[in-house]
């Protein structure tokens, strides 16, 4: 087993990140950031790294190679507001994209509605702090440690005020979702998407919550 | 502390691996499905049936099944 170390992602690791992002479909393959490709992720990573309010934890091996990352928002309206701002970024990537899949254009017109909400279908939380992506590189033996870098971003964000953090998981991701509920998370609600998947929000309360570090 | 009650609790966690797989002398971080689910429900399952919150750290130096007991067993004296 390798040591790991985890840090703080600087922008420059947006593309290791999104390596990373792209293989999560390895193991669970629903939904939009499953379906796009690796130019769109790196994009999206740009903008996601760049954002003041975001805190993303990665996971480095000895060869400093990035091999796990989370990432989670302080204030999920302000980083839809800096996704909106670089949204020609995404034009291109989205195009390439949807050369496989044309459907992908009107999910991300739809996706992008919502973040200002005009759409009348629910895909995430909108407001104040919210978890994002949780990845690690497959055919690993030491993904248990995903465990540390998720508390490790979680102890970051309850340093800079959360108190609740919401975030959502797809019904059908059954692991993850047992995951979370024994880690201490609580339902809020369950929604239908777009193309027919359950998904339920959840909520972790940070003053309660069981640190699994010393 | 009996180590047979906690291998069968510890292979409790699993969903894919033969319990019968799993020994005091089995290598728990090797196991195909040895996961952070796993490890999250193992120190959910040590907080539940033992009463100590274990917490990753600890876990982490510990490679067989049985290391696992002594320590959890070394704790709830």
């Amino acid at each position: 087993m390798s040591n790991i170390r985890f840090r703080l992602a600087k922008p420059s690791d947006a593309k290791q990140i999104a390596y990373v992002h792209y293989h999560i479909r390895d193991k669970y393959d629903q939904g939009f950031f499953a379906q796009v490709n690796y130019s769109f992720l790196v994009k999206y990573y740009k903008v996601v790294l760049n954002d003041p309010c975001e805190v993303v934890v990665c996971a480095e091996d000895d060869n400093k190679k990035i091999v796990g990352f989370c990432s989670a928002s302080l204030d999920a309206e302000r980083q839809f507001r800096g996704m909106r701002k670089n949204k020609w970024g995404f034009v291109l990537p989205l195009i390439t994209s949807a050369l496989s899949n044309p459907s992908l254009i009107k999910s991300a017109l739809d996706r992008f509605k919502s973040t200002k909400g005009e759409s009348n279908n629910e895909y995430v939380t909108s407001k104040g702090p919210r978890a994002e992506y949780w990845g690690w590189l497959s055919g690993r033996n030491d993904s248990d440690q995903s465990v540390i870098m998720q508390d490790i971003m979680f102890y970051i964000m309850k340093m800079f005020g959360a108190e609740k953090l919401f975030f959502e998981v797809d019904k059908i991701n059954k692991k993850i979702f047992k995951f979370h509920k024994i880690n201490g998370a609580e339902e809020v609600k369950t929604f239908t998407m777009p193309d027919g998947r359950e998904r339920v929000e959840l909520v972790y309360d940070m003053n309660n919550y069981n640190f699994k570090l010393k | 502390m009996d180590i047979k009650d906690f291998v069968a609790n510890f292979a409790d966690q699993f969903d894919d691996t033969d319990p019968e797989m799993i020994t005091a002398g089995t290598a728990f971080h090797d196991l195909e499905e040895w996961s952070s689910l796993i490890a999250l429900s193992v120190l959910n399952m040590v907080n539940k049936q033992y009463g100590y919150n274990m917490t990753f750290d600890e876990m982490k130096p510990c490679v067989t099944v049985e290391d696992l007991f002594n320590f959890v067993a070394s704790k709830v004296k």
